[in-house]
């Protein structure tokens, strides 16, 4: 009998614990029949945001669910791409799109995979768990009608991406932690937020947040359920086998309840008044200005993510293919640039 | 080793050291890795140690405690209270029940400046206490008196105890400095109270107030200096209330406009701004190690799953949330009376959130009843910092201070407690209507 | 020894009052100045403060100035039982009381100094704006700081028992007080 430390950084209401952390947990414990086990703990008792690899290296803990890649900085440099701004696509199709990027035996470079270069050199075992539902653009109390209303506005930036993305829409990216945001945003700090509508729950936001841009996401975010090779090797064979199998079906699963859950609190929003536009129903030059600002987001991440050594045109590049073969978009102008570099 | 063994090894180093004066922050580092090390082994040290010590202190809201001590002691530097003392006491006239008054009221306005009550209790005792016992108050009352007085820089926002606790919560801190103001000002009025009824006059005194020879001159600027002060507490105030600023905003802009309104007024210089400076970071940095080591501490009880056993202990009482309350808090006063306070609020929120969550109990409410509840912890015996720094001041027996000092305390635990518990919208409807 | 111990005093006096003075002085003014440029500019004056401040200055100014801190005695501690001890039992009691101190920052100095270790190996970087920038040099300040506390202590120790020695009270070299969150 193996039991293992499994934790979370992130309280039980989070769709990665509560929809997919016990999940995950239940469904092994019943498929070994209890002979992998786990001592669960919640909501950054063992671990905060950002340094479960840490924990799992240092062995801390020996399971982290999630590990939240985005919040790693620098320590995940293509894990990134799925924050690049996708049209048509939800949690399920983004889901299998990552599972896919972490199952692709396409070489970066030098002859390493995506799980290569991102997963294999750090002592871990890892797979995705659901992507988030689309990342929107909303705002507290404002309507922007035009490309000059976002000119300087203050706008919450939850990652490099972001901040990314707001500066090429001519806003003043804010950056902050989701938990800072109730009180920046009720408080005019910031004037609005690129957040998935089903994570609003996790920080109240539904009181605050009154008009939504949709139908352009401001990516996914992904993150993986990983397990120290010091735990893994504890494991029979299998075991293992029942674990990978596991952590693929429980991934579907929450990304189908993610993106319940966002319809969900979208209905809850629009009963009590919140408004949500889709990016065809804009201003033509509010629209242009987010379809330009989407662009210069691929290209800009390409660009930094080179610099600083990593592959980042072949990501982009094998991500946009696996994105459009689940039936989503890129936006306009996305593949004319992927093109040009060959 | 048996689960119940280790805890007991654990709960005995705790209690050993602590008694036998070794460093808080020390006691709390070494109870945790001892922890760790029986229940674990040492394989999780690794995960654990060089990751927490460096992003506990590499924490944004935290990093607002240094700029409300440095707002507070460019004011001290500056010779404010001084001069606040000098209008307060005037306005008084020299008459005994009004100066007691004043001084109250004087402690207040310094602690809406100012986040930390020994400093302002050492203050008001230098330049109070020998007037007080000058119109008739006993000595140990007139320092005791100061005392009070100082520590409503604990009860009155903003309050260090408050940002810790908003920082290890994630409740706004914001909302916990409106939801602290309802509270501090009862308490005020109950200390304005306990005035009256426990009053001890100097042996010998027949009641009747001395006639100072002459009363001093009103110094240029005293006035002035004093508006300067009102109108900075109402910057960061009005800032927090309105919204326009969050509260590590306030502070910064707290303290840049005390700089440059006490540099144009020609208060302060070069030096005392480093020694301002200098100081805040010392007394951050000393409070961080605290908090840092009540983080590793925090972890061995993670490990041992110690809160949810206590919850599993504390099942009858979640339905009562009264009663569980009414206990919580009269365990935060004992505690408070013997730990410092930022650790009496690092130890015991992780323990007891999971059974406040159980109980639906308001986070905001409870943050800012248990922030007062250990404010008042500066006046008791046996450690009780605020009676501490007015007795060194005036340089007589602490034991002595802490009798009137531990009188009104209680008082205020017992009515303004007693009050929020009743009418929880002293503390809540003031948060419920800031932007 | 004693001019060694000093030279290390005036060392750590520069690192907390001109180092961790000016991060927080830094902070200070990072924090005008961006809620300035918000609501008057209307732009983001200094990209990145918020992480600025968070990874960079905070932890900087409190591992800078901790060594002071602890060398200026403004820890807060129990006095209780010490005050009741006879001079010789509290003496050996202080010595006790630091020599476990001594051995759990070792032990800690220890951790840290491998977690610096790594960071800088791994190349661990933070956010800063819409890039990365290396975190690891200021991780490594955490190391210095316990090493400089654990010196201390060493000095310490070896003062209580010089005194002990003599049969002399260990005369208290520092007279200020803790004004903590208090
Ligand atoms: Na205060
Ligand atoms: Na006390």
């Amino acid at each position: 009998e193996t039991d293992l430390i499994m934790a979370s950084s992130l309280p039980q209401v989070h769709f990665w614990v509560g929809k997919h952390m016990d999940l995950f947990a239940d469904a092994m414990e019943e498929r070994t029949k209890g002979e992998v086990s786990f001592t669960r703990f919640y909501a950054g008792e063992l671990t905060a945001v950002g340094r479960e690899l840490d924990a799992l290296q240092g062995g801390a803990i020996d399971v982290a669910a999630p590990l939240l890649a985005p919040y790693h900085e620098g320590a995940f440099p293509l894990s990134d791409v799925t924050q690049l701004p996708t049209v048509g696509t939800d949690a399920v199709s983004q889901t299998r799109a990552f599972q896919a990027l972490m199952d692709s035996d396409v070489a970066l470079v030098d002859g390493k995979t995506f799980h290569d270069y991102e997963i294999a050199a750090k002592q871990i075992h890892a797979w995705p768990v659901a992507t988030t539902a689309a990342y929107a653009i909303s705002f507290a109390g404002v309507v922007p009608k035009s490309a000059a209303d976002l000119k300087g506005m203050p706008l919450r930036a939850g990652s490099a991406l972001h901040t990314i993305f707001l500066s090429e829409l001519g806003a003043t990216p804010v950056s902050m932690p989701s938990s800072a945001s109730y009180e920046a945003l009720s408080r005019g700090t910031v004037e609005g937020t690129i957040l998935s509508v089903a994570d609003w729950r996790s920080y109240s936001l539904q009181d605050v947040l009154t008009y939504t841009i949709t139908g352009v996401a401001v990516g996914h975010w992904g993150s993986y359920l990983a397990i120290s090779d010091a735990a893994w090797t504890r494991l029979s064979e299998n075991e293992r086998a029942t674990w990978t199998e596991t952590a693929r079906q429980i991934a579907i699963r929450n990304a189908e309840l993610i993106q319940a859950q966002d319809t969900e609190v979208l209905e809850e929003s629009k009963a009590n008044g919140g408004t949500f536009a889709d990016l065809s129903t804009l201003a033509p030059d509010l629209k242009a200005t987010i379809e330009r600002a989407s662009v210069a987001t691929w290209k800009r991440w390409v660009e930094q993510t080179e610099a600083a050594g990593h592959p980042g045109m072949a990501t982009a590049k094998l991500w946009a293919t696996l994105v459009k073969e689940q039936g989503g978009a890129l936006p306009d102008g996305v593949e004319t640039y992927l093109a040009s570099a060959d | 080793m048996s689960h119940d063994v280790i805890l007991l090894i654990v709960a005995g180093w705790f209690g050993v050291f602590l008694l036998l004066g070794q460093h808080v922050a020390t006691v709390l580092f070494g109870t945790g890795i001892v922890g760790i090390l029986l229940w674990t082994g040492p394989r999780v040290l690794n995960g654990v140690l060089g990751q927490d010590i460096f992003y506990t202190a590499s924490n944004y809201s935290l990093s607002i405690i240094p700029l409300y001590l440095l707002m507070a002691q460019l004011l001290l530097r500056g010779g404010l209270v001084l001069d606040l003392f000098r209008v307060g006491h005037r306005l008084a006239g020299y008459r005994r029940f009004p100066l007691g008054v004043a001084t109250l009221v004087i402690g207040g306005l310094l602690g809406a400046v100012s986040g930390s009550g020994a400093a302002s209790a050492a203050s008001l005792a230098t330049l109070s206490a020998p007037e007080l016992e000058r119109v008739g108050y006993s000595r140990r009352f007139a320092i005791g008196l100061s005392a009070v007085a100082g520590s409503l820089s604990a009860v009155i926002p903003p309050s260090l105890i408050v940002i810790i606790y908003g920082a290890i919560t994630s409740v706004p801190i914001g909302a916990l400095f409106i939801g602290l103001l309802g509270p501090g000002l009862l308490c005020m009025l109950v200390y304005i109270g306990c005035l009256a009824v426990f009053e001890e006059l100097r042996p010998g005194h027949d009641g009747t107030p001395d006639r100072p020879d002459q009363p001093e001159e009103l110094e240029r600027g005293a006035l002035g200096a004093s508006l300067f002060m009102i109108a900075l507490m109402l910057v960061v105030f009005g800032g927090i209330y309105s919204g326009i600023i969050t509260v590590g905003e306030a502070g910064a802009i707290g303290a840049f406009t005390a700089l440059v309104g006490l540099t144009l007024m020609r208060r302060i210089g070069w030096r005392d701004l480093g020694r301002a400076l200098a100081d805040s970071a010392k007394i951050s940095a000393m409070l961080m190690l605290i908090v840092i080591g009540a983080q590793i501490f925090a972890r061995f009880l993670a490990f041992s799953r110690l809160p949810r056993d206590l919850l599993a202990l504390a099942e009858p009482l979640v339905d009562q949330p009264g009663l569980l309350v009414a206990v919580l808090m009269a365990t935060l006063f004992v505690a408070g009376m013997i730990l410092e306070s930022a650790a009496v609020i690092l130890l015991i929120v992780p323990i007891v959130l999971p059974i406040l969550q159980a109980a639906n109990i308001d986070l905001l409410w409870f943050g800012v009843l248990a922030s007062f509840m250990i404010a008042l912890g500066l006046l008791t015996p046996p450690v009780g910092l605020s009676a501490y720094a007015a007795a060194a001041a005036r340089r007589h027996p602490v034991a002595e201070v802490f009798r009137p000092a531990t009188k009104f305390a209680v008082a205020a635990a017992v009515i303004v407690i007693g009050a929020t518990i009743l009418f929880p919208e002293i503390v809540t409807w003031l948060p419920r209507h800031i932007r | 020894m004693k001019k060694l111990h000093d030279r290390l005093g005036q060392f750590e006096w520069g690192l907390a009052s001109v180092g961790a003075g000016l991060c927080l002085f830094t902070i200070m003014i990072i924090t005008v100045l961006s809620v300035f440029g918000r609501y008057v500019l209307l732009v983001d004056l200094i990209p990145g403060g918020y992480n600025i401040i968070e990874r960079m200055l905070f932890p900087l100014m409190v591992f800078w100035a901790l060594p002071l801190a602890h060398r200026d005695g403004i820890f807060p501690r129990l006095e209780l039982v010490s005050a009741l001890l006879s001079r010789r039992l509290g003496t050996m009691i202080a010595i006790l009381m630091l020599l476990v101190e001594l051995a759990v920052f070792l032990f800690i100095l220890w951790y840290v100094t491998q977690y610096a270790l790594a960071g800088w190996r791994s190349d661990r970087a933070m956010q800063l704006g819409s890039g990365f920038f290396p975190v690891w040099p200021f991780i490594a300040m955490v190391p210095v700081a316990f090493g400089l506390m654990a010196i201390e202590m060493i000095w310490q120790i070896g003062r209580h028992i010089h005194h002990f020695a003599a049969g002399r009270a260990v005369p208290q070299v520092h007279g200020e007080t803790a004004t903590g969150a208090d």
